[in-house]
């Protein structure tokens, strides 16, 4: 793989080129099969944020790898040479060989929280109420006609602005770069794109994201399904943590130790909650779509936190309430005990099936309103205290035995 | 005078004496049938009272008549009125139905026009529709292939280096 960066009044274009052993299909980190549709894409930094091409290359050089580490199979060569220590995370977590080598490694001391505007990124301002927003914005690629016009991104940005936060928007089309499964990141961590290339400006020195239990230790998502405390996406010694690392831009997750019934709660007790919005397909006025899955599981964990019925208009013969009506695994497995142990009425809606199948109490789903101790340790040093506290004073550590339900979970 | 009782009573028959006056003559009329002098007096009598009961009668006619005349004046005041009045009403009731049929045919014209306006829009609709379907078909092709097309670039560049890697002499 070679990268190749040029930049012009704050847009950085990015442009990779495959070498023979490389290809157009790959597998995410988190073992989701990629094909790629182009090899370009641009990143429009804040006007008042750049600093012209004076970027370390550092992270220039993981910045690229977050679009073009699923296409490269044995080496990566960067078009400004990247520190050892850097080239050295790539040989012993990536089995890489990068280059050209040379240099110094950057570092940076503040803290930017990475937010989309979703209950758990706004959990995590809550938890770090000074530090700044970088936002991740989709924009169309030119070279990609639009057949996605029903997402919403201009709304979330705006919602974003609208914190009273300082908040840098942060526009890219990488998510286009993906022809297959469809539009999103080639890597998880391609969001923090911004960040990267704003760390010198900003002078960031960890960038904090919203991932919470469930996709960091319980393997949701599209994950693993089973307790991973070497998750390589997200612990901070995993491959990509160490990336991170080693550019002086650690990932930080303040809330990987909690639910996400509890960054729920999190983020509607805190003053941001107003903004808060967790689909992509509302309107600006409108709210969220509320038809979609995300929105569907979303108001299951917020009717379960507030204890009230189910408030939608999806039934169970509908498509979108399809993977809720055939036996476990389900995504987000956790909430889906935590929201039939604690919804009234569940067995009259969508979950009646799933709510069969999981037999979840409030007793047996308690542990997911504590924290996850051995996650406030992972975080950095510098923001571990505050985290500490946080978490002591606004949600409460889990027993042993609760902490045992995480090491043990397997679905 | 050789008025006989036929042609009097054709007559009282036929005049419309008021039924007071005719029953008075009849009964009298019925008790005279006994002696000629008796009889003739009687005729006398009877011609007397006819004649009484004639001009009593003309009278009785005039004031009919009149009576009958202004019934009928009042009659036809009255149906004039009632007509009017029914013609009132009725032309109240007949130009209300009619502005109620005209609001009612305007009504219908309007839905009409409406029927008409919604076919054409569901017409219009069905063929944006159609041509929305095959047009979103057609830019779901075009779009997929020219993901091929970007691909295939990478995929060709890819190639290229791929050769001039091989052969360093080339300037490709
Ligand atoms: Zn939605």
């Amino acid at each position: 793989m070679r990268v190749k960066w040029t930049v012009a009044d704050g847009i950085w274009n990015l442009t990779f080129l495959l070498d023979p052993e490389d290809d157009v299909t790959g597998t995410c980190t988190d073992g989701a099969r990629l094909e790629l549709r182009t090899n370009t894409c641009q990143i429009r930094l804040p006007k008042d944020r750049t600093s012209g091409a004076d970027v370390h290359p550092d992270l220039l050089a993981v910045a690229a790898w977050t679009v073009a580490a699923p296409w490269t199979r044995q080496r990566v060569t960067f078009d400004r040479p990247i520190s050892p220590a850097l080239a050295e995370v790539f040989r012993t977590h990536w089995n890489v060989d990068a280059g050209p080598v040379g240099g110094d490694p950057r570092s940076g001391t503040r803290l930017a929280v990475s937010y989309s505007g979703g209950a758990d990124s706004m959990a995590v301002a809550d938890v770090f109420p000074d530090a700044p927003f970088v936002h991740f914005q989709r924009i169309r690629h030119p070279r990609v006609p639009n057949r996605w016009s029903f997402y919403r991104s201009d709304v979330l940005a705006g919602l974003a602005g609208e914190t009273g936060r300082d908040v840098a928007i942060v526009q890219s089309d990488l998510e286009l770069l993906l022809r297959l499964p469809g539009p999103g990141y080639p890597e998880h961590h391609a969001v923090t794109v911004g960040a990267l290339l704003l760390a010198d400006e900003m002078d960031l020195g960890g960038i904090a994201l919203g991932y919470e239990l469930g996709s960091r230790w319980l393997g949701g998502g599209r994950y693993t399904h089973h307790f991973t405390p070497d998750n390589p996406i997200w612990s901070g010694h995993g491959k990509w943590g160490s990336l991170f690392k080693a550019v002086g831009l650690p990932l930080v997750l303040p809330v990987a130790g909690i639910s996400e019934a509890v960054t729920m709660r999190l983020a509607l007790a805190s003053d941001l909650r107003d903004h808060v919005r967790w689909c992509l397909r509302g309107s600006k006025g409108g709210g969220a779509c509320g038809v979609c899955a995300k929105c569907v599981y979303k108001e299951l964990i917020q009717a379960a936190i507030e204890r009230r019925p189910l408030n939608t208009t999806v039934t169970a013969d509908m498509p979108i309430a399809r993977r809720w009506q055939e036996p476990p695994p389900y995504g987000g497995q956790e909430m889906i005990e935590y929201g039939v142990a604690h919804v009234p009425g569940i067995e009259h809606t969508m979950f009646a099936k799933a709510a069969a199948y999981l037999q979840a109490t409030e007793e047996s789903t308690r542990w997911l309103e504590h924290c996850y101790a051995p996650a406030i340790d992972e975080v950095p040093e510098q923001w571990r205290k505050q985290v500490d506290a946080y978490m002591v004073d606004n949600v409460g550590l889990m027993t042993e035995d609760e902490a045992r339900r995480v090491e043990t979970w397997e679905t | 005078m050789g008025l006989s009782l036929r042609p009097m009573m054709r007559f009282v028959g036929r005049v419309l004496v008021p039924a007071r006056v005719r029953r008075a003559f009849l009964s009298r009329l019925d008790a005279r049938y006994v002696t000629q002098a008796d009889h003739r007096q009687d005729v006398r009598n009877i011609r007397d009272e006819f004649r009484r009961l004639h001009r009593e009668t003309k009278d009785d006619r005039r004031d009919d008549a009149a009576a009958y005349a202004t019934k009928e004046s009042a009659k036809d005041i009255a149906k004039a009125i009632a007509k009017d009045v029914v013609k009132d009403v009725v032309s109240a009731a007949v130009k209300d139905a009619q502005r109620e049929n005209q609001s009612l045919r305007e009504e219908i014209v309007a839905l009409r026009a409406e029927v008409r306006a919604l076919k054409q829009l569901t017409a219009t609709v069905n063929k944006a529709n159609d041509q929305a379907v095959k047009g979103h078909r057609l830019a779901e092709r075009t779009a997929e292939a020219l993901d091929h097309v970007l691909q295939n670039e990478v995929r060709v560049w890819q190639a290229i280096d791929g050769l001039s890697a091989q052969t360093p002499a080339t300037n490709l």
